[in-house]
């Protein structure tokens, strides 16, 4: 099978039970969720596990899906569904090994000139993203790594406009302030400022 | 990683959004799923679909049964629970009857004189 067939053709054969219709699909939307969905958890095991679901989950919902529309944003929403599940199921499990982790993080916070400077920034505001509550980060994931505008996201997350741009608002400030804060404590008399 | 030397140096809103698409595109850089995940996919398809012939299967054998189930009923029981009363004092009604039929109808038929 090759590319002629269209995103509302190959769902029409999934319906039917085209496994290759679905592997078709698969091959063109993999990268897509994949990569928002370890935006989102900023976990590879995780994603992979999202991924799979997603794509079974096509297969399964076929005939629920509009062919009339376009197939994108429909995959986005089942994705970020899916990540809410996934990071929630996996809180859990993780704080308990928050403490573990922070013990383990310790000597590095110590010793700053064993660090790369690109790295330590890396971490700060990869940890910064993380820090960031669930809702906000989808929408910056979303808006900044997927390239939607406000009305798409949304569309995707089945909330007003409104909610978007307030959480888009919140994300933003946050990131700014450990971005901020992280300057502050490596030059304490340089005190950079976004506006 | 991607050299981003002066990152934070500057001022703007404009900076800053830069500053996170830089994050999250690093977040993501040359990430791509493992082949597996199809091959997990494609599993569980094939053995969803075996369940459902399967299942298709046993539904054709239970409608055989259900078809048998009636074709019974229709010959055997129902002479005896619906057409027969009606026929009750009909003689000739008897000659097709099935055998063991009749005599539960003469059963019913005397505990009905004796009661």
């Amino acid at each position: 099978m090759s590319t002629q067939y269209t995103d509302d053709q190959l769902v029409v054969r999934i319906r039917d039970g085209d496994l290759e219709a679905l592997g078709e699909l698969y091959k063109r939307y993999k990268i897509q969720v994949y990569r928002t969905a370890l935006a989102i958890t900023h976990d590879e095991q995780m994603a992979e596990d999202i991924l799979q679901e997603t794509f079974l989950r096509v297969y399964t919902y076929a005939d629920r899906i509009d062919e009339v529309l376009p197939l994108g944003p429909w995959l986005y929403r089942v994705t970020v569904n899916l990540a809410y599940s996934w990071v929630k199921r996996a809180r859990l499990w993780l704080s308990s090994i928050e403490g573990f982790l922070e013990r383990l993080l310790v000597p590095m916070h110590q010793q700053p000139e064993r660090l790369a400077e690109e790295a330590e920034r890396q971490r700060v505001l990869q940890c910064a993203i993380d820090a960031l509550p669930l809702n906000q980060r989808v929408v910056v994931v979303l808006h900044y790594l997927e390239g939607l505008n406000l009305k798409e996201v949304a569309h995707v997350m089945g909330v007003p406009e409104g909610t978007v741009k307030s959480r888009l608002y919140y994300a933003r400030e946050s990131l700014r302030k450990a971005i901020l804060e992280r300057e502050r404590r490596l030059v304490p008399e340089v005190a950079y400022d976004f506006t | 990683m991607t050299s981003r030397r002066g990152v934070f140096e500057g001022r703007s809103a404009d900076e800053l959004d830069r500053v996170i698409r830089w994050a999250l595109r690093e977040r993501v850089a040359g990430a791509s799923p493992s082949p597996d995940v199809w091959e997990r996919i494609k599993a569980r398809v094939e053995h969803w679909a075996m369940l459902k012939r399967t299942g298709e299967d046993t539904g054709l054998f239970l409608a055989f049964l259900r078809a048998v189930a009636a074709w019974l009923s229709a010959d055997v029981l129902q002479p005896v629970f619906v057409t027969q009363p009606a026929h009750r004092d009909r003689a000739m009604t008897w000659g097709y009857d099935l055998g063991w039929a009749r005599i539960l109808d003469q059963h019913h038929i005397a505990m009905r004189l004796v009661s």
